[in-house]
């Protein structure tokens, strides 16, 4: 799983876990946002996703203002109305000739687009690239209603009002027939001239149409922001600080049933880490989290911490869980080693990377295993990749930032079941410069209340040489 | 005449008891009687879902003649093959099989073909938004369609169309119409997740006494027979979304519970069964309720058959007002 310079926000919903429970959290109002975010790439370019931040920043900002509420209350109205035009702005520029229904699509779209400008200007927000859109209007409104209802009206043709108001007084139904013709004949005439018009128009109603998708995404953005408490990140080189990082899918999951997410504070350098924690102390939603956080930060979107100071990459890749390996047919191991291949063969290509994997050669031999953890570290730390890498195995010989999740921080007389052990978990994570490795899987596991016999009591021998 | 007894209700449907009985015919004339009397009408249809795209456009459908001001929703399918000027008011979002669709006010008068949309639902809030646009009444081309999950049931009000078309024996066209008007006339069940119901497709469902709903998990009606233990989990009254056909009410006929049990359709055109079926349902007990009801305020017929029999139409009427208590127009007369 990676996501790289080609990847589209859709294809990353698919990789990324939590994103698809961020992009349901996008109140995006039109078909045409929505299109614009999913088609929208893994942005590498700082200016670009700085720009979009800012953007973002400056909504929220009339977001919470009491005065300016309304106003992109408004603006929200506004865009729930609009529809995908992109066909028919392709007939336009192919000079076909439209028929009423398209007629009446531009000519809402650019009613519509004039009243989104309109509250831009009244609220300040920096938005440059609209068109005006009053002479397109003007066209396909002769009687200046402002209304977006559209027919060939009679003010676009003398000859067409004359025949009219002689077919509604014409009683002989020959007659009648051959003037309906006559009349929509004339009005293709219109509809033909009006084409041509509007087809001057019609690079300015794509800019607008790309420019309304854009505006509706940011909006989202922003109320999703505010919604999800996300924050915005800074953009840094060489070092990433998330502090107070949480899992929001996660996090609303355990609110729903009144328990608390503990966010978590980390930071990363372009050099490897290598973490350890007990089972269930929530390594690999950390390791979700930091992918969630560096994608979302790269398709432009505010991250779930508290406060993130962030380094862009070229590409996310990540070694998590075993849903490949299903998929693919191979097993478990060799899936894993392949995506661990791929992520040394694209670090050895300096491309920038953050890579994440979990339990890296977790189902083989502990001896092997090591060896595979310690040269995939040293290869990380030779090319100046931040790795983090999460592992369960003891004596992993090399000199790399290490940090232990907490752990259980009571001792074996409080009583706990699998449903309380998460209010007893301390999810923070410590640095440590040895190499410790908590043995807590049989603690857990009695918590989870598993045969007695499994966790070692009086009976079984086998467990007789171990110190706790 | 009926025509002024419509004007009290807001939205009207007609439908046709069987082809060739004339419903074309009285909604034209109900659209121009209404013109008269200087009233404005609202019209559109109820749709017919995707797989029947290809009955539709090769059969032949009737054409509406529509007076001026007149407003109507079809499909962009139709709209573009419309024999009328009209000004364009709205277009909506969502596609039917036949495409969005568009909202218009006639401007010169002329012909249409009327599509709708496919829900009971959609059809209730385009109803709904063609208030906006202030007609004195709407009216809908119902359909009475195993096919269409729309329902002409959402309108306040109703006429029927019958006669020889259905059959050309005077006591067995009575007995069908009456009938149908029986079932038009069953009770409507009050629970407050009643849009929640119409928007289900098809399963069997159990309504609580709280009104909360359960899915019985019973895939088909037709599939009752196997699935009968979990029909009375969670009480009595069992909703089915889909239609429903004699089998399903033999097969509730025969539970012990029978004698208290309530079945909830979503309206009287969703009840396939035989007339002998229901009575033997309602005899042992059993209840049954819909979700939409209408008032049925006519009953126009065609004495015409297809075949080009015609029947006496001042017998079919004096008989047919005994029989239904409702009053009976021949509109060609």
């Amino acid at each position: 799983m990676k996501l790289s310079k080609s990847s589209t926000f859709q294809s990353a919903v698919q990789q990324i876990s939590g994103l698809s429970f961020i992009y349901e959290n996008l109140p995006i109002h039109s078909s045409l946002g929505r299109k614009k975010l999913m088609e929208s790439l893994f942005c590498t370019d700082q200016c670009e996703i700085e720009e979009t931040l800012d953007l973002t920043a400056q909504l929220i900002g009339l977001l919470k203002e009491t005065q300016t509420k309304d106003r992109i209350g408004e603006l929200s109205d506004y865009l729930s109305q609009f529809h995908d035009i992109s066909h028919t702005l392709a007939n336009l520029s192919a000079q076909k000739v439209l028929d009423d229904i398209q007629f009446f699509e531009i000519k809402k779209f650019a009613i519509l687009t004039e009243n989104v400008i309109e509250i831009l200007q009244k609220t300040d927000i920096s938005w440059a690239e609209f068109y005006e859109m009053k002479e397109v209007v003007a066209l396909l409104d002769p009687e200046g209603r402002r209304i977006p209802h559209f027919y060939i009206y009679a003010e676009y043709s003398d000859e067409i009002a004359r025949k009219r108001k002689q077919y509604s007084k014409e009683k002989n139904p020959d007659v009648k027939e051959s003037l309906f013709l006559e009349i929509s004949r004339l009005e293709d005439g219109v509809r033909e001239k009006l084409s041509k018009q509007l087809s001057a128009f019609s690079t300015q109603l794509f800019v607008n149409f790309q420019q309304i998708s854009a505006l509706d995404l940011v909006l989202a953005k922003a109320k999703m922001a505010i919604r999800l408490d996300l924050c915005k990140p800074k953009i840094e080189s060489g070092r990433s600080s998330l502090r107070g990082l949480f899992h929001p899918e996660v996090s609303s999951l355990l609110q729903s049933k009144s328990r608390r997410y503990q966010p978590v504070d980390l930071s990363f350098e372009l050099s490897p880490l290598l973490i350890t924690g007990a089972n269930m102390s929530g390594k690999t939603i950390l390791l979700k989290s930091v992918a969630l956080a560096q994608a979302m930060l790269q398709f432009g979107l505010y991250v779930p911490a508290a406060h993130a100071s962030m380094m862009l990459v070229d590409e996310v890749m990540l070694s998590i869980g075993e849903r490949e390996s299903e998929m693919s047919g191979l097993s478990s191991f060799a899936a894993e080693i392949l995506t661990i291949d791929d992520i040394v063969k694209t670090v050895k290509k300096n491309v920038k990377v953050v890579a994440l994997v979990d339990e890296l050669a977790r189902t083989t031999n502990p001896e092997e295993g090591k060896l595979i953890v310690k040269s995939f570290i040293e290869i990380m730390a030779r090319y100046n990749t931040p790795a983090i890498v999460t592992t369960h195995y003891a004596g992993i010989d090399t000199c790399v930032r290490r940090l232990r999740v907490k752990g259980l921080q009571i001792d074996d007389n409080v009583e706990i079941t699998a449903e309380t052990i998460n209010d007893y978990m301390d999810y923070s994570l410590a640095e440590i410069t040895e190499d410790e490795v908590p043995e807590e899987a049989l603690r857990i596991a009695r918590i989870l209340g598993v045969d007695e016999e499994l966790t070692g009591n009086q009976k079984n021998s086998t467990f007789a040489g171990l110190k706790k | 005449m009926f025509i002024d007894d419509i004007l009290n209700y807001r939205s009207l449907s007609i439908v046709g008891m069987e082809k060739n009985t004339g419903k074309t015919e009285a909604l034209n004339y109900v659209i121009r009687q209404l013109d008269r009397r200087g009233k404005t009408a609202a019209v559109t249809s109820i749709g017919i879902d995707g797989e029947n795209v290809d009955l539709v456009t090769h059969t032949h459908k009737p054409e509406i003649k529509l007076p001026e001001n007149t407003i109507f929703i079809t499909s962009e399918k139709h709209y573009k093959q419309r024999m009328l000027s009209s000004e364009i008011l709205d277009i909506s979002n969502r596609r039917t099989a036949l495409g969005r669709l568009v909202t218009a006010r006639v401007k010169m008068p002329g012909k249409v073909i009327l599509s709708g949309p496919p829900t009971a639902t959609w059809l209730k809030e385009n109803i709904q938004q063609l208030q906006r646009y202030n007609p004195d009444i709407t009216i809908v081309d119902g359909a009475l369609s195993r096919k269409s999950l729309g329902s002409p049931a959402v309108t306040d009000c109703m006429i029927l169309t019958t006669g020889a078309a259905l059959s050309t024996h005077l006591p067995e066209l009575i007995s069908k119409t009456k009938y149908i008007t029986q079932l038009i006339n069953i009770e409507e069940y009050e629970t407050k997740n009643t849009d929640y119901l119409l928007n289900l497709e098809n399963g069997i469902y159990a309504i609580g006494g709280d009104g909360e709903i359960h899915d019985l998990k019973i895939p088909s009606s037709l599939l009752l027979e196997q699935y009968h233990d979990r029909l009375y989990a969670y009480g009595s009254t069992i909703y089915v979304a889909g239609i429903v056909t004699g089998k399903v009410l033999e097969l509730l006929r025969v539970q012990k519970e029978i004698a208290d049990t309530t079945l909830v359709v979503k309206d009287f055109s969703k009840i396939y069964a035989s007339k002998e079926n229901v009575r033997a349902f309602l005899k042992k007990g059993g209840k049954i309720s819909v979700l939409l009801k209408t008032r049925l305020i006519a009953v126009c017929i065609n004495p015409l058959s297809p075949s080009g029999y015609l029947m006496d139409s001042d017998l079919l009427k004096l008989e047919l007002e005994k029989a239904l208590d409702i009053p009976v127009y021949d509109i060609k007369k």
